[in-house]
């Protein structure tokens, strides 16, 4: 087990430093830097300015600091953001991202779990039909159609909710619930394909046939093992949530780290680029080796494979 | 089992569909017939294709033509001309019957309402030197807020929007289809580090992958083809090495070997044409992921760029201005969704007609 942790731990770390490597020499690579602003800067100026932030040296030496000041943990000074460095910039934002991602996933949970087992329960009948038509729906309409439209709908014509912001525990629904949606149809289609295989087996049958109750047979037996392609799922599912907050961002004005990843690729915020971009891949590595590791805790053969 | 499969051999032999020879595909089209859902899908993406090609032609509207004069009227609006008495036949300007009410043009008229309504009939009024008459046009979808036909510039961001997503899965096609009958043809050490190098990238977040290639290589159309493309291919790889590894086995292929048939003829003649069943079906699940991917960029305003127009471009338009013009957002959106949903159902049907277990999930 330990070493099934540490071969895909250091994968993730070498796979990590290539993304690093790979961003850090492209953003180089493109002309144009974040000093040729709109506004001429006179040629002493922006040497200073490039002194400043270290870019009048060679591209190596460059790179080295970076990783230097990375293993610190310190991410560098923003460059559109005078006297910030990118990681108070990331600690102001991205609590919002992780408050508004955690509500999504506890939705999406709520709403898919209980969808998929009783669609794989009563299959082929009206209840698995929603099941499915709610999985269709899901992947078929994006976040950035459902959230103005829900917007549209229950904040300016019901008027129910703001229709956009972060002030208040009601402003924190129609982000969490559009964002949510998109992830409660797969985790329903994966419920329910993987409870429907797990009810078929010799063991559930067993368990019938010893009187369990149904209520049992569902919850102790078959859940543990009919949940396991939603938990293999989760990984991704965490990365997509991060990732699409950056629509959901953009549509409700929240103000999380994804509209500001948005934002200093507008901008050529180098420095805020590649930090969030090092903090994104690093948050959904980490968590796809929590995955695998759970995984492997609840299936041993998946541990035995590897 | 559909009841057209023969059930032994003795009969398929006396059966009549034996001499036409009921092929896998023969099989699979009947079965995909039956799947109502599968066949209203392909009819659906073929009407929308069909019309997103051939529509601009007809219409008479540009994509980029804009008439201020109607901005932002609704669908279906009763356009009015408006001439100088001197010149019938030329417009000097327009408006639509609900904005000349909205507005007050006739304000000072004795009876406002009443005029607006005549115009509605189709009556020319004449009104403080101009006169108003009802034009036989009407833009079916509505205008954008820089008077630009909604449903032509639906057409024009359906062919950018179906158009990368068919050359993106090209793209993705070709690449994975040929790395991964390389890695599953050849096996061994080559094949396991193939496979590692896609498990690495696999684990890799793809969307800001994408979204910087656009942010440093500029917003251009074709290296959203490829940008798209080569993040995709990961999955067509390993399906198409998965069918490699199954099939190089088989008796046949060893026959092909000892005639001494080059390694890339088994490969393209012998081994290909076998795996493409599973290769069709996830095709055409990476259609409407694909187009999402793009929707998505151009929401964020890092895809398709204005003037042109694109589906994922149209709704964030539309979103913007929806609390005043919200069929601005509705029906770019509708259209898009029915889209990608017939397309998911087609490829649902397809993998249930040519019995792909997924791979996928």
């Amino acid at each position: 087990m330990l070493r099934f942790f540490a071969s895909r731990f250091a994968q993730s770390l070498l796979a990590l430093l290539v993304i690093i490597t790979v961003t850090f020499f492209m953003m180089k690579a493109v002309p144009g830097g974040p000093f040729d602003a709109e506004k001429a800067t006179s040629p002493e100026i922006k040497a200073n300015l490039e002194a400043y932030y270290g870019l009048n040296k060679p591209l190596f030496s460059q790179y080295t600091d970076y990783l230097k000041n990375l293993l610190h943990g310190e991410l560098g000074p923003s460059f559109k953001y005078p006297n910030r460095t990118v990681n108070e910039i990331i600690g102001d934002k991205l609590p919002v991202s992780l408050e508004l991602g955690g509500w999504s996933i506890l939705f999406s949970l709520i709403v898919g779990i209980p969808l998929g087992v009783f669609g794989a329960l009563r299959p082929n009948t009206w209840v698995d039909y929603i099941t499915s038509a709610f999985g269709m729906i899901g992947i078929s309409i994006p976040t950035f159609v459902v959230g103005p439209l829900f917007v549209l709908l229950f904040a300016i014509k019901f008027g129910w909710f703001n229709a956009s912001g972060w002030y208040t525990a009601s402003d924190r629904i129609l982000p969490s619930l559009v964002l949510g949606i998109a992830y409660a149809a797969p985790v329903a289609r994966l419920t329910r394909g993987g409870m429907l295989e797990i009810l078929h087996q010799d063991f559930i049958r067993t368990a019938r046939a010893k009187g369990a109750s149904e209520w049992r047979v569902v919850f102790k037996h078959a859940m543990r093992g009919g949940l396991l392609p939603v938990v293999s799922y989760l990984g991704p599912a965490i990365a997509g949530i991060l990732t699409g907050s950056f629509v959901i961002e953009t549509i409700f004005q929240v103000p999380g780290i994804g509209r500001e990843f948005v934002n200093s690729a507008f901008n050529r915020d180098y420095t805020l680029l590649l930090g969030t971009v090092i903090l994104y891949a690093a948050l959904i590595m980490g968590l796809n080796l929590v995955v695998d590791v759970i995984q492997a805790w609840m299936n041993p053969k998946v541990r035995l494979e590897s | 089992m559909p009841p057209l499969a023969p059930a032994s051999p003795v009969e398929a032999a006396n059966s009549p569909s034996a001499e036409k020879g009921a092929s896998l595909w023969h099989d699979a089209w009947l079965r995909l017939r039956k799947n109502k859902l599968a066949v209203l899908g392909a009819i659906f993406v073929a009407i929308v294709a069909v019309a997103c090609v051939s529509g601009p032609w007809m219409s008479h509207y540009g994509y980029e033509e804009q008439k201020l004069d109607l901005r932002a009227s609704p669908p279906m609006a009763h356009v009015v001309d408006i001439f100088q008495p001197s010149d019938l036949k030329n417009p000097v300007s327009w408006s639509y019957t609900q904005r000349l009410r909205d507005e007050g043009e006739f304000a000072k008229a004795p009876n406002p309402g009443e005029l607006v309504d005549r115009i509605d009939h189709g009556e020319p009024i004449t009104y403080n030197g101009r006169v108003y008459r009802l034009s036989k046009e009407r833009h079916i979808l509505g205008t954008d807020t820089l008077g630009r036909d909604l449903l032509v510039r639906v057409f024009y961001g359906g062919r950018v929007s179906l158009g990368v997503g068919l050359a993106a899965t090209f793209v993705a096609l070709t690449i994975g289809v040929i790395y991964g009958a390389i890695a599953g043809y050849f096996g061994g050490k080559l094949d396991s580090a193939m496979m590692r190098f896609v498990d690495i990238v696999y684990s890799l977040p793809f969307t800001i992958f994408v979204i910087l290639l656009m942010v440093f290589f500029g917003r251009d159309i074709y290296l959203l083809f490829v940008a798209i493309g080569a993040v995709e291919w990961l999955t067509m790889a390993r399906i198409v090495r998965g069918q490699v590894l199954a099939i190089k086995r088989m008796e046949y292929v060893e026959a092909a070997r000892s005639l001494g048939f080059s390694e890339w003829r088994i490969i393209f003649r012998h081994i290909l044409p076998n795996a493409l069943g599973p290769v069709i079906v996830y095709t055409t699940l990476t259609i409407p992921e694909v187009m999402l991917l793009e929707a998505f960029l151009s929401f964020l305003g890092l895809g398709v760029q204005p003037p042109m127009s694109s589906w994922g471009l149209l709704i964030k338009d539309g979103a913007e201005k929806m609390e005043e013009f919200s069929w601005l957002l509705v029906y770019p959106g509708l259209v898009f969704s029915l889209t990608l949903f017939s397309l998911n159902f087609l490829g649902d049907g397809l993998r249930d007609a040519l019995d792909v277990r997924s791979s996928k999930d």
